[in-house]
């Protein structure tokens, strides 16, 4: 008896080692250390020669991020906080895989932010990427997606101060204007959203770089299903921002009427909403677009005074910018074929059924939809001052006529 | 489940194995009578008492009947010896003396008598002075014990900023008082037994009539019953011996020295268990919960004690998590750190040699030895090794590039949270849990750590205290009891005591909710 | 063992859990696949299939009011065929945890440890659950209550956190494509995910207040409704179209939060609480899988087969469905059926036979005393 227990515990026993020992063997599959990897913050995507894809990768460099601690870690000085490294493959998905095989480390693309389309890529079709960026688990669907006119790999490598890190910088400048048109923020899920619409014609923030090689934010990228057609001017970005919806905090300058020294009335729209209307008429399509903004006076002209009739006419002269840059937008969107004001997708929420009908041929139709615009600017307030300076000026000192209202 | 399984099952089988006594062990703490000749007394003593130095014997003759006096050097009041034993039998002029004449002279101490030898050993033992008249069957036993022992001091271990200042000796009489002295009705039982073959302890059982569920009550003896071991002389032995789930590694008996907090818990519906020897009591049932109600909840106001409790409850969570959670975003899920963070984490560790699992054990372990340190050391002593060993090794072991700032920083906030958990006790479980956490966080990451906390909660759930679920009022359930779990609600709204304890009398406080009356204090002062 | 009791929130609360846990993941996913615009409809479905549970759980305990669904069967049918009405149920109880183990190998698989072998994750898995089996019901149904917390504070924050996202006009027009895909969405979600709900049968025995088994049901049916309904609204919402072809579209709304420079990536939190639930639901469908081995094959107590039948759903779940497209193609295609002939078509012809059998009985002892 005492036999068999002693064996039946050193069975156990054995077993428990077995047990233990493989639930420990089998794991640490996953385990991987922060030394050993290559944080990812962007790729930029450039169509090498013979279409192939070179993929530039930036990459954190740990020994020079600039930390609150200071001391050790900066002391060499001149070091970027980034590394640009990059490989060449047939589609991305092989360029990354090259790239592990050429940079130490491995690399790590979970925080990766921004994806920046080169020029030449994007005209040959961005949706060569769609399905790799979508279906491989280290992607987020928020990284913003950005189309260049230069090589993407001159965006990423170019110093974006003050912000150490080049992909943070530029995420920085899109959400800076993506608070004003939202349509800017071209994360990776608004991008596809707008690319399995009906309408078919994603945009993306556009990023140049200056004359001093910072990137900028220049407009934006207009694509027909994947293929980059055009990019819209910051004006034509505004018009296309008050076709899609709200906006926020978009500052509009006027000419001086009177005097020509080119200063010009500026009105910020604190915020602008549009309706969307649509109607069939013989051969073609008839939309209507209501906007709606409340604005306050950034500048006015020297000289001005702000009356009643003054304050309507700017309202006036307003209303006519938004509705010309509308227009402008419109046309050239026609012209190009692409329509990226979502007219189908909104024609089709309206109108499921008459959209079904139409939709084989609304590249055709697209073109001839005739837009009215009706636009009304109501300024709410003047600001810290009700009239410019110089509304006061006389050598007299007199009181002005029409002050005190 | 488990516990209630287990305890039916020893309830139902009686099982050969009865428990063992003190009179299966021959030690002659026998029945038989004390002999009546001083001769058969004397041979008796040379087995018995024999090499035992501090046996005092002296006999002395009363109007001609010749008497024994017994007792243990050291344990007894010599003074009361003299002046309640020595000085009034000299007074005695009766002739033909009887025992009973005796007890009534020997008026300042209190007598009871005693026929079996087992009942002298017990008697001498206790510090008593036995008293033998030869030629009765009886032997008097006369209580002048003055065991020695320390005054009433202040809580050590449990300290509180306000309220009352009195901790719990090792002498059970004082210690009673202490609980006696705060409810002074007859309905405080205390119900008291022997245990321990050799040291003869006395345990007792504390509860108050009318409140603590019966069954509970008869479940606490059973189970102290049980005990057969040489000596019990501390709690522990005590709570090792009679809980509910020997191999948890939760406590599932709380203990305290404040006897305020065993008021309050006799009233809510607890029993106490005391030991003589013992400068603590034990408290049961007791639950999760109960270990993180530190004693000064109930002496501050009530809206600090509810950011207090929240505190301690992120502190309880964090000092498991922690580490483990650092480890597993540091060397699994680093996609999920947001991105700013994951640079500085990726910066500070970079050139560090080991990976991040061996740097949190072995700064675990570090942090260990020197809590370890810091506690056997003189208090003097104790202070300076653990401020030099934390700061200068922590400090030298970061500047030496072993260890990365943001661990020292994890190691020491959790130790920092196991610090601001009121029960001892209970912080030397997540002390060991988690380093299970960690190394479930090195072979798994969070998905790891996951499914260990959830096996660590299914253990918890299925804990019992003498039959009450271990994590009530949480799981299962129950609202009326959320009055004193995450917040302390006001003295007022807390009108029933927890219903988990399933109390006899359920309503502890009838109290109008005070300033809710339409006359206002003004009304008051001019009436 | 019949001693346990469990109380009507703890009933709730778990039913809840153990539908949500797969049904958070994968119903979304499921509906998709037939419309994407009126997801939300689809899922509110759901609540036929809840209205199916409720009228057999009501008739069940009508007349088993103290029986688990499989003594119920053996009640009825006698030893033999009820027997074999036992084993299907069983079959049908082990199939289910196996499709469950799979889906959260492989969501686990696909969303943290792209690395670790499937395989080990299951086992993990079902080490944690073989324990909560082994510690009975009581402590399965209070490890339900003590997520509960967990998930109260997690899934508002996340809620309101996907919201900044969510465009309405994504669920715009409605009903473009009229009700055919929003009903053959919805009887994946009915048919193959409230049924689950008839678990509930299998616990009826443990119940404080077996009467208002009903009416928990109903509550959970309820309560599993609005939640599915909400989430799938702001899931197609945020996703959008590319909800029909994303294998988590949850995940990828959870995913996409991101408020400022820091608050960011919380998908972890949408993974502690679906692999908490799931661990609720594997818990209770092996439970009732052990309570049923116990009662059809007279066994002494449920933990016999408690860790015996966690490795064999282990093995089970990889030697059934090689991969995840399989489970998902059972799950939309076969299940439904397989489920109402399981849990609709037994428990309701049981139920039947024994009103029959009982009625016969009266009548013979009427007339015998006549």
């Amino acid at each position: 008896m005492k036999a068999f227990r002693i064996r039946w515990w050193q069975r156990t026993r054995a077993l428990m080692v077995v047990g233990v020992g493989s639930v420990l063997l089998t794991g640490c599959y996953d385990i991987q250390e922060v030394d050993n990897m290559n944080l990812v913050l962007a790729i930029g995507v450039d169509e090498d020669r013979a279409r192939g894809v070179n993929v530039t990768a930036e990459i954190v460099n740990p020994a020079s991020v600039p930390s609150s601690g200071g001391g050790e870690s900066s002391t060499s000085g001149e070091r970027r906080a980034t590394l640009i490294r990059q490989a060449t493959g047939v589609s991305i998905e092989d360029a990354i895989g090259n790239l592990e095989r050429e940079v130490p480390h491995s690399v790590y693309l979970a925080q990766n932010m921004l994806v920046v389309f080169g020029q030449s890529y994007a005209k040959h079709g961005v949706e060569r990427a769609f399905d790799y960026l979508e279906r491989d688990r280290a992607f987020r669907r928020n990284q913003l997606f950005l189309a260049t006119p230069e090589r993407a790999s001159d965006v990423l490598s170019a110093s974006a101060e003050p912000e150490a890190l080049n992909a943070l910088g530029i995420r920085e400048l899109v959400e800076q204007t993506s608070r004003q048109l939202p349509i800017v923020q071209s994360e990776q899920q608004q991008v596809m959203k707008e690319y399995l619409s009906p309408s078919q014609a994603p945009v993306m923030a556009s990023i140049a770089l200056n004359d001093s090689q910072h990137p900028v934010v220049q407009g934006i990228a207009v694509f027909r299903a994947g293929h980059l057609v055009d990019t819209l001017s910051i004006r034509e970005m505004q018009g296309l921002g008050w076709m899609l919806g709200r906006t926020r905090q978009v500052a509009i300058r006027l000419p001086c009427r009177d005097k020509e020294n080119g200063t010009g009335t500026t009105i910020r729209l604190l915020d602008s909403d549009t309706r969307f209307d649509s109607e069939p008429v013989p051969g073609g399509l008839r939309v209507r677009l209501t906007v709606h903004a409340r604005a306050e006076i950034g500048q006015l002209c020297p000289y001005e005074q702000l009356d009643e009739q003054k304050l309507a006419q700017l309202n006036q002269m307003a209303s006519a910018y938004i509705g010309q840059s509308m227009q402008l937008v419109l046309n050239k969107l026609q012209r190009d074929d692409v329509d990226a004001c979502q007219f189908g997708r909104r024609v089709f929420m309206q109108h499921p059924a008459y959209w079904r009908r139409i939709s084989a041929s609304w590249p055709t139709i697209f073109p001839k939809v005739q837009m009215d615009c009706q636009v009304k600017v109501q300024t709410i307030r003047t600001n810290l001052a009700f009239s410019a300076p110089e509304s006061t000026v006389s050598r007299s000192s007199a009181v002005p006529s029409g002050v005190g209202r | 489940m488990f516990a209630r399984f287990r305890r039916s099952d020893q309830a139902s089988s009686p099982s050969g194995r009865k428990p063992r006594t003190a009179s299966d062990l021959n030690i002659s703490e026998s029945d038989e009578p004390i002999p009546d000749r001083p001769e058969s007394m004397h041979r008796w003593l040379d087995t018995e008492w024999a090499r035992c130095i501090d046996f005092q014997m002296r006999d002395i003759e009363v109007c001609g009947t010749r008497i024994t006096l017994f007792w243990l050097r050291g344990i007894v009041d010599l003074l009361r010896l003299e002046t309640g034993i020595m000085q009034p039998l000299e007074s005695v002029s009766k002739r033909r003396l009887q025992l009973r004449d005796l007890a009534s002279v020997l008026h300042t101490v209190i007598v009871r008598e005693i026929s079996t030898l087992g009942e002298f050993n017990a008697a001498v033992t206790d510090g008593q002075v036995v008293l033998r008249m030869w030629g009765t069957s009886h032997a008097l036993v006369l209580e002048v014990s003055d065991p020695p022992g320390r005054p009433i001091d202040k809580p050590e271990n449990e300290p509180t900023l306000e309220g009352p200042q009195e901790a719990f000796v090792e002498h059970i009489q004082l210690n009673l008082a202490l609980i006696r002295k705060r409810i002074r009705s007859p309905r405080l039982k205390v119900e008291s037994m022997r245990v321990g073959t050799y040291s003869h302890s006395t345990v007792c059982v504390v509860y108050v009539e009318g409140v603590a569920k019966p069954t509970l009550v008869a479940e606490a003896k059973r189970r102290i019953q049980k005990i057969s071991i040489d000596s019990l002389n501390d709690i522990n032995k005590l709570r090792e011996l009679i809980g509910d789930a020997p191999f948890t590694l939760f406590p599932v008996t709380d203990e305290t020295e404040r006897p305020d907090r065993v008021t309050s818990n006799l009233l809510q519906g607890r029993i106490a268990i005391m030991v003589d020897g013992a400068p603590n009591c034990l408290l049961v049932p007791a639950q999760f919960i109960h270990f993180l109600v530190a004693a000064d909840d109930y002496y501050v106001h009530y809206t600090l004690t509810i950011f207090l409790r929240m505190l301690r409850h992120l502190a309880y969570w964090s000092s498991l998590f922690l580490p483990a959670l650092y480890v597993a975003l540091s060397s699994y899920n680093q996609d999920l750190l947001p991105t700013p963070l994951l640079i500085t984490v990726a910066a500070q560790h970079r050139g560090i040699p080991f990976p991040s699992i061996l740097e949190a054990l072995v700064m675990l372990t570090i942090f260990e030895v020197l809590r370890e340190a810091g506690t056997r050391l003189p208090r003097a002593v104790g202070q300076s090794v653990s401020i030099v060993g934390t700061l200068v090794v922590g400090d030298s072991a970061v500047r030496a590039g072993l260890v990365s700032p943001g661990m020292v920083i994890v190691i020491a906030s959790t130790g920092v949270a196991s610090f601001a958990l009121p029960a001892y006790g209970f912080v030397n479980s997540s002390r060991l849990i988690q380093f299970a956490f960690v190394l479930a966080a090195g072979l798994g990451g969070l998905v790891g750590v996951l499914l260990l906390a959830l096996i660590l909660i299914t253990h918890l759930v299925s804990l019992r205290s003498f039959g009450v679920p271990y994590m009530a009022p949480g799981a299962p359930f129950e609202w009326a009891d959320m009055k004193d779990m995450f917040i302390r609600a006001p003295w007022f709204a807390m009108r029933r005591r927890p219903k988990h304890l399933e109390p006899i009398d359920s309503v502890n406080n009838r109290t109008p909710v005070p300033g809710k009356s339409k006359a206002s204090s003004w009304d008051l002062s001019e009436s | 063992m019949s001693k346990a009791q469990i109380s009507r929130s703890q009933f709730v609360m778990t039913l809840t859990w153990s539908i949500l846990g797969t049904g958070i993941v994968s119903i979304p996913t499921a509906v998709a696949q037939f419309t994407v615009r009126d997801a939300w409809l689809s899922t509110s479905c759901f609540l036929v299939g809840g209205f199916i549970a409720v009228v057999v759980t009501l008739f069940f305990i009508r007349r088993f009011p103290k029986r688990t669904l499989t003594a119920a069967l053996v009640d009825t049918w006698g030893a033999w065929i009820g027997r074999i009405f036992g084993i299907w149920i069983l079959l049908c109880l082990y199939v289910i945890n196996c499709t469950v183990l799979r889906e959260t190998e492989v969501f686990v698989g696909i969303t943290i440890l792209p690395k670790t072998s499937e395989s080990t994750i299951g086992a993990a898995v079902m080490i944690a659950v073989a324990y909560a089996v082994y510690a009975g019901v009581e402590v399965i149904m209070r490890d339900g209550e003590f997520i509960m917390p967990l998930v109260m504070l997690i899934a508002p924050i996340l809620f309101f956190l996907s919201l900044q996202h969510t465009d309405v006009h994504e669920l715009m027009p409605v009903l473009a494509d009229g009700w055919t895909p929003v009903l053959r969405g919805g009887v994946v979600a009915a048919l193959a995910y409230a049924l689950e709900l008839l678990i509930g049968l299998q616990f009826v025995l443990f119940l404080r207040n077996g009467r208002k088994a009903a009416q928990d049901v109903g509550t959970a049916a309820g309560l599993v409704t609005v939640v599915l309904t909400l989430v799938t609204v702001v899931t197609v919402g945020v996703v959008g179209p590319s909800t029909h072809y994303i294998t988590y579209p949850v995940l990828e709304a959870v995913r996409s939060i991101r408020v400022g420079r820091f608050i960011e990536r919380l998908d972890t939190l949408y993974v502690i609480v679906v692999i908490s639930m799931v661990f609720i639901k594997l818990a209770v469908f092996h439970y009732a899988w052990c309570v049923g081995m116990k009662d059809v094959f007279r066994l002494s107590s449920h933990r016999v087969t408690a860790l015996t039948g966690a490795l064999l759903v282990w093995g089970g779940g990889t030697a059934m469905f090689s991969s995840s497209d399989e489970v998902q193609r059972f799950v939309s295609h076969t299940v439904p059926l397989y489920f109402v002939v399981t849990f609709v078509g037994i428990p309701l012809l049981t139920v039947a036979v024994m009103a029959v059998k009982v009625g016969v009985q009266q009548r013979r002892v009427a007339s015998a005393r006549r």
